[in-house]
């Protein structure tokens, strides 16, 4: 599969009404496409992302959009033409700035325009706006490549090698499971049975998603929120360290406080454990306990047995004291049945009275408002160091509490989310579980799998049930196998590209998992570090995967060196897959021309600008200037665009 | 197909050691590409699946 860019459009919108053709000479070339700061690039790339997959436009959005002063009109247009294969299709997306409304509209080779966005099928199966954020890039924001709770990463690597149609299949297989079970339904109380699984199993499905999704944002918040996590932290941390005397004040009460905590926990722990050994109680309680063992045996019977006892009885014309069972008797012995205790609660009298049996006559008994007295005392001290340390702490931040508070509350709901990632939803299934009572999926899980196996014996398609859950085991392990092994050759593939490329800083991949991880433990790249590996780790990935999509870059060469800028211009000559990149000025020394050398002058190089009597005149000097009264020109030359320049501000001039 | 190479080899390497043939190898890979290609209707994705499901050896 390959998809190429083939042309775009745009009139009425904040950026000049461009006509902007890649194809040359009915080729589709590497290219670089030259627009000067303020030209609309950001614009660009956004639009021709919302092209790629139905894109709820905000009101916000929409006015942002709109030509600004005396260019504004009330409709304009972004249009891009796209080539799937030898599939050429459409997309426009129309704006109505009066009201506020974006429409999408596309025109497939099998039929004409229709009132909707409309991708072929083959793509529309495989993109969405995780892809489309990967491929249309702004290197300057490719951070998700490297945050420890995203799977952008991940993604990208299942999609782009396709492993997601393992699950598609493994979905497939489940699907099928379910058929032959509800054709093999059989009839009667059996069928009752099997509407209750059912409904249970849709409803531990339901959970799943719901956690699924849960899990989702919580990553989504962690990484939203981590910059300015960061930036807070650094804030207490330089306030905490300025005053040297608070400094040491707080870290030897942080050190009592630590130990006190621990006392404290631990007298609670021992305290817990002595009062579950009912009956070494001395005191008041010895006598309270043996009152309430003797209370207990005077209990009735439990549950399971007294029931047989009374049905058996509501069989008989007399009662055991020989008077007639009327209808009202009935009733009462109907009420007394009720009245006896479920055989868990009889399980637990049996332990209390056997504990209470065995430990009351020994010698050695526990006091336990003694045991309270410590740890109450462990309590204060503890409470008391928590006052001490609030109070530094508020003699800290006495300026700045806002901060100090906004740090508390944002690192508790990071906490929270952390704990919800780390530890709920990777808890162990529990035999007590159920899908109302956990938030783990490890047990949803299980629950499902056992689920399925109660259905498939109440159905009779164990011999199915079996087999497709061998075919999926083989499957699963086969994807993790199979994923690790990839993401192994991509991370060796990638360092002998920073090898070459940025030979003087160069800074390695550890692995690339969930995110991309960097050497030598450094947890976090610059934005110019990270810019430059993500670009290695696109034009690896796609150099390696067999469907070829275009990569869509904003400054692909920020923040390199000279050398790496040749090296990045001979990957993007070598790219199978179509490479357009929006530079400025500034960006194509030892860049734009190696691409040409590289690419045995097989590249593309377009200008495009806002009309200015500066640039107007350079293109006529190259017998290119414009030929209408628009608001932008578009050149395609290559003596042209390394001659381009901005000498002055246009806003100087 | 489009499926990375590692991916085929990595499940036919799988499907080998648990000792199943090599029809069923071919059937699941079939399947991969064809869900790949999206070139499957129902009816021919649920006689496949009887297929490969008749073929599993446990």
């Amino acid at each position: 599969m390959r998809l190429d860019l083939v042309k775009w459009e745009s009139a009425g919108l904040r950026c000049p009404d461009f006509d902007i053709d890649i194809e040359k000479n009915g080729e589709i070339l590497p290219t670089l496409l030259q627009m000067p700061n303020g030209t609309g690039k950001t614009t660009t790339l956004d639009l021709l992302k919302c092209c790629m997959y139905n894109h709820e436009f905000t009101t916000r959005e929409i006015q942002e959009y709109k030509a600004k002063g005396n260019e504004y009109k009330e409709k304009g247009f972004f249009q891009a033409k796209l080539k799937l294969d030898s599939e050429i299709f459409y997309i426009k997306i129309s704006f109505d700035f009066k009201n506020n409304k974006a429409s999408y509209s596309s025109s497939l080779s099998s039929g004409g325009w229709k009132p909707e966005l409309i991708l072929p099928t083959p793509l529309d199966k495989i993109i969405d706006k995780g892809l489309v954020d990967l491929l249309f890039i702004d290197l300057e924001k490719c951070e998700k490549l490297f945050r420890k709770h995203l799977t952008e990463a991940q993604d990208a690597i299942r999609k782009f090698c396709k492993i997601t149609i393992l699950n598609r299949i493994i979905s497939d297989l489940d699907e099928h499971k379910k058929r032959a079970r509800n054709i093999a339904t059989p009839r009667g109380s059996v069928e009752i049975n099997i509407a209750t699984e059912e409904a249970r199993n849709k409803d531990i499905n339901l959970k799943y998603n719901e956690i699924k999704k849960q899990e989702e944002k919580c990553k989504k918040f962690l990484n939203d929120t981590e910059d300015k996590f960061t930036e807070y932290d650094l804030i207490i941390r330089e306030k905490l360290e300025k005053d040297d005397q608070l400094k040491k004040r707080r870290e030897e009460l942080e050190t009592k406080k630590n130990k006190a905590e621990a006392l404290y926990q631990n007298a609670l722990l021992n305290n817990f454990n002595k009062i579950k050994i009912i009956g070494t109680y001395g005191g008041n309680l010895e006598k309270n306990l043996t009152g309430f063992v003797e209370g207990l045996d005077k209990l009735q019977l439990p549950e399971a047995e007294a029931r047989v006892f009374f049905e058996e009885l509501l069989e008989r014309d007399h009662c055991i004291c020989g008077e007639e069972l009327n209808e009202k008797r009935r009733q009462n012995i109907l009420k007394e049945k009720e009245k006896f205790i479920s055989i868990d609660a009889a399980r637990i009298v049996a332990e209390i009275k056997n504990s209470v049996k065995i430990h009351i006559s020994e010698n050695q008994k526990t006091n336990l408002d003694e045991v309270n007295k410590v740890t109450q005392k462990f309590k204060h001290e503890y409470d008391s160091l928590i006052e001490d340390l609030k109070l530094i702490t508020t003699k800290t931040f006495k300026d700045d509490m806002k901060i100090w508070d906004d740090y508390n509350k944002l690192k508790k709901e990071r906490g929270e989310k952390e704990y919800f990632l780390s530890v709920t939803i990777k808890k162990p299934w529990k035999s007590i579980d159920n899908e109302s009572n956990t938030e783990s999926l490890i047990s949803l899980k299980t629950q499902k799998e056992l689920s399925d196996k109660r259905l498939a014996e109440l159905t009779g398609t164990q011999d199915i049930e079996k087999k497709v859950k061998f075919l999926i085991n083989i499957l699963d392990s086969s994807k993790e196998e199979a994923e690790m092994k990839i993401s192994k050759e991509l991370t060796d593939e990638c360092n002998n590209k920073i090898k070459k490329m940025l030979s003087k800083d160069p800074v390695y991949i550890e692995s690339i998992e969930k995110h991309i991880i960097f050497k030598d433990q450094q947890s976090k790249g610059s934005t110019g570090q990270e810019a430059r590996i993500g670009i290695i780790f696109l034009l690896t990935i796609l150099d390696r995967s067999l469907i070829k999509f275009p990569l869509v870059v904003d400054t692909p060469v920020k923040g390199m060196d000279f050398a790496g800028r040749r090296r990045t211009a001979k990957f993007i000559s070598d790219l199978k897959s179509q490479f357009i990149g929006f530079v400025i000025d500034s960006d194509k020394e030892d860049f734009s021309d190696k691409l040409k050398e590289f690419s045995n002058n097989k590249a593309n190089f377009i200008t495009s600008y806002r009309r200015h009597p500066e640039f107007d005149k350079l293109a006529s000097e190259f017998q290119m200037g414009p030929k209408n009264s628009g608001n932008s020109h578009v050149v395609y030359d290559y003596n042209f665009f390394n001659k381009f320049k901005e000498e002055t501000d246009p806003d100087e001039l | 197909m489009r499926l990375d190479p590692l991916i085929i080899e990595t499940v036919k390497k799988n499907l080998k050691e648990k000792n199943q043939s090599e029809k069923l190898t071919d059937l699941v890979l079939d399947w991969f590409d064809k869900k790949d290609e999206a070139k499957i209707t129902s009816e021919k994705k649920d006689e496949l699946i009887d297929k490969i499901i008749k073929e599993i050896k446990i």
